[in-house]
């Protein structure tokens, strides 16, 4: 089986293919093809994994073109990223062949979402960093594609463009990283870059600039500081989608890059310290910008962002295994705050929390799958999300500035405040609108309860995890940071519910007070304001000067050829006329001149044939006598 | 008294020479007249006395039998015919009406070169010298001689011949009634 | 040189046959044009009896020819006045200049 571990990504590929050729027949059907292919390749990937466990290794090598090399890689990390991805895919394309009912473009949507899994799939087992590549724009178009699915709705398709184009500036400078790897080294090949720097063979400054610069598409692709601005207006997708692609596996694709280049990155210090830094910034920034949002699936997106950050101060700290737990683990409740989401607005008919309220009554289910990933995300004891971060924080302790591990401090507050505000709000107290809401269909529930089990339970897996992927336990350096983030989880929890359960301190009057810093989380610290100024002004004064460019310059020089063509025809119709036809009307014309002189001989009258009989005679005799006849 | 012997340069000719440039210059000045006299009648005249001279012509070259022929048949026969078909063809005045026509210079440079031509060669001729005195008898007797014995298939031809000419002039010269 | 000889009798011939030459080729009226070719072949006899008289007369083969040419021509006077009449009822003139049948 271990041989074949390359088929785990075809097999939802395959089913792609058949969605495509028979999908227009199957109707709301296709979904379950969907969920057969991402079961099918979670079943595989659970398959080869006790051989992973085990310390099996398998590396798969082809030509792929001219002389690049390509191929598959199984290890540890790989084998992880195909059980969490795979198990993620399956849950939310279950979710969606309920949540999608009634929509139009049923086959579109899980057309596209398997062509994600496999895009996913494809990226975690890759062995060399072109192919990576490869896989990663796949999973941008397949982003793209999916937020702009309802792409009648302006919002939407703006959205989706600005997902593209911010991700695709990441992806240049991805671009430029691997290529300054690959004109050092001469390879694309995880392994082989590894042995080359290891060997000593990159030199020092483009070594960072290498890893700096793929670090500026992880940025992208993570929506990390500066580069974030499309994460949350991503959510205008359908909400498996925000699930899937926006919590669970696209965003994390950059972390995973990292962690797969781990080996270099570990031995630039520069770059590390920028990861720090700029995960600490997304972490802090997007935490308080949760604090204000309306939207449910707004307030989950800044927190995508929040934690995204985390997981790269984490991977910036040397903390390997801790970036990676965190991530496993923010994929479950991630995932499942989103499900969760999708079946309350499903249920409730609105997006604004401030509408909601009290659903718990109505949806018990998805109320308290969605308590069980509140409480991990925030931080409590002993639940997932509790563990994780607080591998986080004890590697930014032991590794990074005092500064960082403090803004992760604060944020971890934050966090258990914005998400209870937004479970408080949802759930609990009175409906503030009129609204009728009932449980979601068993596909929804039966997603929720899977992850549900996940959030409560993947923490527990912490120390398995780091012997499985780097064959060591987890150090455990004394209980400070332990300490420090069950006290600023509880606080979190308790000034959330004074403010939204107790209803003791008014969000309004407080929001009132702080207009200015309110308004400027509402507008995301004009961030989004200044890069549309910067497009506006440079974007289109570019695509201005290339429109004169190209009346001007390239259709000046189509003017002056055709000038030329002219000429030349010009030319060669002036001796087609003139010399060609003169030459054949002046044969003519000889002919006929000729004709009508010689017709003059034939007058009919026989005293002038008989002058010419006379003359021949003469001239026959002449030509006797001089001896010529 | 003293005689003197006139030598005269110019010998006196004897009378066959004389009579024969006599008929040659009548002849010759009579076949211009067939040409250049604008009444054909006055040019059919000629072309008998033409005939005539040819056969005095004949006669000097001792050929008696064929001078008579010339004379019955050309001056007899042919010349009645020309006459006849002259007065048959002929309408309004008998004047001008055998003009040259349009190559008048043109024929006469043509005619001209050929009698060049003709009389260059005759006067380069080797022509054999034999003496005139091959006896030449009775010539009628010789010519029936020739005629019915050697030639007699050709008499016979050429009476054909005459029969068919006379037939076709009838046909030819016929009235066609419309 | 007076003394007439061959060359004189050939010459006469070739000057009656020169002005019938002359007159066929450029009077104007046919019967004159037959005239004129009855004058060439007079000269043509001329020339034949000379010829027997002054290098072959032993035999009288050149009067002989000049008896059948006497026969020929006068078939051919016959039969070509027929034509002149035939052709000046066709026309009512026999002005050559007017005849361009031959054309086509």
């Amino acid at each position: 089986m271990l041989e074949y571990f390359w088929i785990i990504p075809l097999a939802v590929l395959a089913t792609s293919v058949i969605t495509l050729i028979i999908g227009k027949h199957m109707g709301e059907k296709v979904a379950w093809l969907g969920v057969l292919g991402t079961a099918t390749s979670l079943l595989l990937s659970l398959a080869v994994l006790p051989e992973v466990i085990q310390g099996a290794v398998k590396e798969i090598r082809f030509t792929w073109f001219l002389n690049i090399e390509s191929g598959f890689v199984l290890d540890q990390l790989s084998a992880l990223m195909l059980v969490v991805v795979s198990l993620l895919c399956t849950l939310i394309i279950l979710y969606a062949s309920a949540y999608m009912h009634g929509e139009k473009g049923q086959l579109r949507f899980f057309y596209f979402l398997q062509i994600f899994s496999f895009s996913m799939l494809g990226l975690v087992i890759s062995d060399n960093l072109l192919q990576a590549f490869v896989f990663w724009e796949l999973m941008g178009l397949c982003s793209y594609l999916l937020i702009g699915f309802w792409f009648a709705k302006p919002s939407a398709a703006a959205a989706a463009k600005k997902a593209f184009l911010t991700t695709r500036i990441g992806d240049v400078l991805m671009l430029i990283g691997i290529l300054i790897l690959y004109t050092r080294l001469d390879t694309f090949s995880y392994r082989e870059i590894f042995q080359a720097v290891n060997s000593g063979l990159m030199a020092e400054p483009w070594l960072t600039m290498a890893t700096l610069f793929i670090f500026g598409g992880v940025v992208g692709k993570s929506a990390q500081f500066p580069l974030h601005v499309w994460l949350p207006d991503a959510m205008e997708g359908p909400t498996p989608v925000s699930a899937l692609i926006h919590a669970a596996a696209m965003v994390k694709a950059g972390i995973f890059l990292v962690a797969r280049l781990y080996p270099i990155y570990q031995l630039v210090p520069l770059t590390l310290e920028t990861m720090a830094v700029i995960g600490a910034v997304t972490a802090f920034g997007a935490a308080l910008m949760a604090i204000v949002a309306k939207e449910f699936k707004q307030i989950l997106a800044f927190s995508t962002l929040s934690q995204l950050g985390y997981m790269v101060v984490a991977l910036g700290s040397l903390g390997y295994v801790a970036g990676l737990f965190h991530l496993v683990n923010h994929a479950f409740f991630k995932a499942l705050l989103f499900l969760g989401a999708g079946s309350a607005i499903h249920g409730v008919g609105t997006n604004n929390v401030w509408e909601m309220g009290g659903l718990f009554k109505y949806q018990k289910i998805t109320g308290f799958t969605m308590l069980l990933a509140t409480l991990s995300i925030a931080g409590i004891p002993p639940f997932s999300g509790f563990w994780s971060k607080d591998e986080v924080l004890a590697a930014v302790h032991h590794h990074a500035s005092p500064w960082i591990f403090w803004t992760l401090v604060i944020t971890s507050f934050l966090t258990a405040f914005y998400m209870f505000r937004m479970y408080f709000l949802v759930f609990t107290g009175k409906p503030r609108s009129d609204y009728h809401a009932h449980e979601s269909p068993w596909p929804m529930l039966a997603a929720l309860v899977v992850l549900g089990f996940f959030a409560v339970f993947s923490g527990f897996a912490g120390n398995a995890l780091s012997i499985f992927l780097t064959g060591k336990e987890i150090a455990h350096e004394g209980s400070f940071v332990v300490i420090l983030s069950i006290i600023m989880a509880s606080a979190g929890v308790l000034l959330s519910a004074m403010v939204y359960y107790w209803n003791k301190i008014s969000p309004q009057k407080v929001a009132e007070s702080l207009k200015p810093i309110y308004t400027m989380l509402g507008r995301r610290y004009y961030i989004d304001d200044l890069y549309n100024a910067f497009c506006r002004v440079v974007v289109v004064s570019l695509a201005r000067f290339s429109d004169w460019t190209d009346r001007k310059v390239i259709d000046g020089v189509l003017h002056v050829s055709r000038d030329l063509v002219l000429l030349l025809s010009g030319v060669s119709r002036t001796l087609d006329l003139n010399v060609v036809d003169g030459a054949v009307n002046g044969v003519a014309a000889a002919a006929d001149g000729l004709g009508s002189r010689a017709r003059k001989l034939n007058t009919g009258r026989i005293q002038d044939y008989l002058v010419v009989v006379v003359l021949g005679l003469a001239s026959l005799i002449l030509l006797v006598m001089g001896g010529i006849l | 008294m003293e005689t003197t012997r006139v030598i005269l340069s110019f010998p006196i000719p004897d009378l066959f020479t004389l009579a024969f440039w006599l008929i040659a210059g009548i002849t010759v000045l009579l076949a211009l007249g067939v040409i250049f006299f604008k009444n054909i009648v006055h040019s059919a005249l000629c072309l008998i006395g033409t005939f005539l001279g040819v056969a005095a012509v004949y006669l000097t070259l001792e050929a008696d039998y064929l001078g008579l022929v010339q004379v019955l048949v050309y001056g007899g026969a042919v010349s009645v015919l020309i006459v006849f078909a002259i007065m048959l063809v002929q309408r309004g005045s008998i004047r001008e009406t055998n003009l040259f026509g349009r190559l008048k210079y043109k024929a006469f440079l043509i005619a001209l070169v050929v009698f060049l031509l003709l009389s260059h060669l005759l006067w380069r001729g080797n022509w054999p010298q034999t003496d005139a005195a091959g006896a030449v008898e009775n010539s009628a007797e010789g010519l029936a001689g020739l005629m019915l014995n050697d030639f007699v298939m050709s008499f016979e031809i050429a009476a054909v011949l005459l029969l068919v000419a006379m037939i076709g002039a009838i046909v030819v010269s016929r009235e066609v009634k419309k | 040189m007076f003394t007439p000889g061959l060359i004189h009798y050939l010459l006469l011939g070739t000057i009656l046959f020169t002005i019938g030459l002359y007159g066929v080729l450029s009077k104007r009226h046919a019967i004159s044009v037959l005239l004129c070719i009855e004058l060439m072949l007079n000269a043509v006899n001329i020339n034949l009896v000379a010829f027997n008289k002054f290098l072959y007369s032993s035999a009288l083969l050149g009067q002989l020819f000049a008896v059948f040419i006497i026969v020929v021509a006068a078939a051919e006077v016959a039969i070509g006045l027929a034509i002149c009449i035939a052709l000046f009822r066709y026309k009512g003139t026999l002005d050559l200049d007017k005849f361009d049948l031959l054309r086509w």
